[in-house]
């Protein structure tokens, strides 16, 4: 049993609270990330399951047994640092044997988990040399090897592969799923990269200033954003929000006066909606039969534009505020000639004066 | 070549040869006969051959003989007058010239560097080495263990006890003198033994703790964690993974500690017995009662050089890299 509970934890550096009274379930054999900006007490909260700070208050529980007086070894936990912590000196045959070494098997044993281990990541040629030589993703391998060789219960990541680039940030992700599958292992991965939650998770936990926004699949993260802060920080580029000064309710569906004075006629919406969010990938260009605005030459104007070859963002000014859309490559907006857009309202989320989310009474 | 590098290149050759030129002038200075010694010499003087008109009196002032030495030699019992010229010296006790002259000729060629060796050289050399050999290694290790438990300041008494360390340096050794003495003797019988002065050699260590701190702060936390993450406790980080990172500062650290520990004439003068000095209070003892002999001194000086020159540049990798250390990210 390795599922990790934690009820009520808070952490107190001198007097300063940055964890405040967190309650989470990490499940047994998922991957969660813990997501959000940074200095929102990810770290602090991955140390703590970790043993490596005290935990202020509250209880942490692994597998049903309170952990929070165990030391680090006792609680079956193993972690890969942001940069690797390998030992300098030592060949990756000895770093992965080390954390055998202390916990004192006989060396045969040793010597042949550290076979196996090397094997399952790829590791046997390098096994001779030091850290040094060795590059950033070769590196990476090491850590998650030597964290593995413990057969630990549970594995904690605290953002990994923030080190890589690019290219060999997608294939360390793929290569930590594939792990995860194989075996079977409750890992808790630590980021504030939204792309790497949304493609490792199986569970993302949205953390900000010590408190935690949502607790979702990434799916429900990202279509059901629990508030404001969770669905700008869910998606790339961020969702665009709109200012909503009065929504008045008719049979026809809800008719929304935006921050400059325009109305925007969308299907029934809660009285109390604030704001609203549109992601730019659900914006269209052109009149649709529902909602949609229209400007006028000289109202909007292009702030930028972002070509991804595939597809292009572009940046608008219009009277409510800015927005971003998602644009086929080949779309021209000119500032001389009026403007249309649409969307689904369907794909429309509305959020309270608080930024709570507001769900639209079943049509 | 550019002009620009050639100017370079000409400054430094000054400058090699500015930092050089006292050694060659030390060297020089070694085989230089004491009479001479008002003389400013370029190159090595040569030497006039032994005269068998000198008079002994004279030879055994100027070149420190032993007068006695030589009377067991040549089998002389009792008073020899030493106005008697050697060639008298071998009609007077029937002894063969060439004897004379074997015996004395390289006591006056090779003057400086016979009578160093003759007065104990190879002992104190020996005591050299392990007074500061046993300084630098205790001195680094307590160094390793107190940068250890002080790097990154983490409470308040940290940085307190940095700068008591600290404040060990600015007191001016010869202020304390007369308390460490009466402590040394009085306190830990320690009257006349070694272990005084490489006790005062490794005492504060204001330097070592001012390097191992500074090198230590910079080895990541985590390195630590991952030790704890592996069930291992505070000694086996400290010796199967900190321990194994001193060589960079050690290297610092004993490449300015050991020749000022090398060099230390203080200390062992007033702490030691003349036979058991070491090399620097060695040399300022061998001058001589009545004269100065300024051969002896100076091949006394070049002799106890050579010994740490050698030491510079079998850790010449080490004490580079330790200079460059810091400009690479390990
Ligand atoms: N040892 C510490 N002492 C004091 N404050 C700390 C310490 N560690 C972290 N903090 C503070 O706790 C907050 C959360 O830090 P951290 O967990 O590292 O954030 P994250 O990993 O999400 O970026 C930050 O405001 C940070 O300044
Ligand atoms: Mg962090």
């Amino acid at each position: 049993m390795s599922e990790v509970l934690i009820e009520g934890v808070s952490k107190r550096f001198g007097r300063t609270e940055v964890i405040h009274g967190i309650d989470l379930r990490i499940k047994e054999g998922e991957l969660t990330v813990l997501l959000g900006p940074s200095g929102c007490g990810k770290s602090t909260l991955l140390r703590m399951i970790a043993g490596l700070e005290d935990i202020s208050e509250g209880v942490i529980r692994i597998g049903g047994e309170e952990v929070n007086d165990l030391e680090p070894v006792e609680r079956g936990c193993a972690m890969v640092f942001q940069n690797y912590a390998l030992y300098p000196h030592q060949t990756v045959r000895r770093n992965m044997a080390f954390p055998l070494k202390m916990a004192r098997l006989p060396r045969a044993e040793i010597a042949r988990r550290v076979a196996a281990t090397a094997k399952l990541l790829q590791l046997e040629e390098l096994l001779d040399r030091l850290p040094r030589d060795l590059s950033g993703g070769q590196r990476q391998r090491v850590a998650m090897g030597r964290a593995m060789i413990r057969e630990p219960k549970i594995f904690l990541f605290d953002e990994p592969l923030s080190n890589l680039d690019a290219e060999l940030r997608v294939r360390m992700r793929l290569e930590i799923s594939r792990l995860q599958r194989e075996l079977l292992a409750t890992m808790v991965f630590v980021t504030h990269d939204q792309v790497e939650a949304m493609t490792l998770a199986h569970r993302i936990v949205i953390m900000r200033a010590g408190l935690i926004e949502q607790v979702g699949t990434p799916l429900e993260v990202y279509r059901r954003p629990a508030n404001r802060f969770v669905a700008g920080f869910i998606g790339s580029p961020a969702m665009n929000f709109i200012d909503v000064r009065e929504v008045r309710a008719d049979a026809t569906g809800s008719q929304l006066t935006l921050g400059d004075g325009s109305t925007l006629v969308a299907g029934a919406l809660p009285a109390e909606t604030a704001s609203v969010g549109i992601r730019p990938e659900h914006i269209r260009i052109g009149l649709a039969e529902r909602a949609s605005l229209s400007f006028a030459a000289g109202q909007h104007r292009s702030i930028g534009a972002e070509h991804l070859g595939d597809r292009s963002y572009r940046y608008l000014s219009l009277p409510f505020g800015e927005l971003t859309m998602l644009a086929p490559e080949e779309q021209v907006i000119d500032e001389t000639e009026p403007l249309a857009i649409s969307f689904d309202p369907a794909r429309l989320h509305c959020f309270a004066h608080d930024g709570r989310r507001l769900e639209r009474a079943a049509a | 070549m550019k002009r620009h590098q050639l100017v370079l290149v000409g400054l430094l050759g000054l400058y090699c040869l500015i930092t050089l030129a006292p050694f060659y002038a030390l060297v020089v200075r070694a085989f230089t006969p004491t009479v001479q010694s008002t003389e400013f010499h370029l190159w090595l003087p040569d030497r006039r051959p032994l005269s068998m008109n000198a008079r002994l009196g004279d030879l055994a002032t100027i070149y420190s003989i032993d007068a006695r030495a030589f009377r067991q030699e040549m089998g002389i019992k009792g008073y020899v007058n030493p106005q008697l010229t050697l060639a008298q010296l071998a009609e007077t006790y029937e002894l063969e010239p060439e004897r004379i002259r074997a015996w004395l000729e390289p006591r006056v060629q090779y003057n400086g560097v016979l009578s160093v060796m003759e007065a104990g050289f190879l002992r104190s050399l020996l005591a050299t080495i392990f007074v500061t050999g046993v300084s630098v290694g205790v001195g680094g290790l307590l160094g390793i263990m107190t940068g250890s438990a002080l790097a990154g300041f983490r409470r308040p008494w940290h940085l307190f006890t940095y700068n008591l360390y600290m404040l060990n340096m600015i007191i001016p050794p010869m202020m304390v003198i007369l308390p460490q003495y009466l402590i040394m003797t009085k306190v830990l019988g320690l009257d006349d033994n070694y272990l005084s002065v490489i006790l005062i050699h490794i005492k504060g260590g204001a330097l070592s703790t001012m390097v191992f701190t500074s090198y230590i702060a910079t080895i990541p936390k985590e390195l630590r964690e991952s030790v704890q993450m592996d069930g291992g406790r505070h000694y086996h980080y400290f010796f199967y993974v900190l321990l194994p990172l001193m060589g960079t500062p050690f290297a610092v650290f004993a490449s300015i500690a050991m020749p000022w520990m090398w060099n230390d004439l203080l200390h062992p003068l007033v702490f030691l017995s003349p036979a058991k000095y070491t090399l620097p209070a060695f040399v300022a003892a061998i001058g001589g009662t009545y004269t100065t002999n300024y051969e002896a001194i100076f091949s006394g000086l070049m002799l106890s050089l050579i010994p740490i020159l050698l030491i510079y540049l079998v850790f010449q990798k080490m004490f580079v890299r330790s200079a460059v250390a810091g400009a690479v990210k390990g």
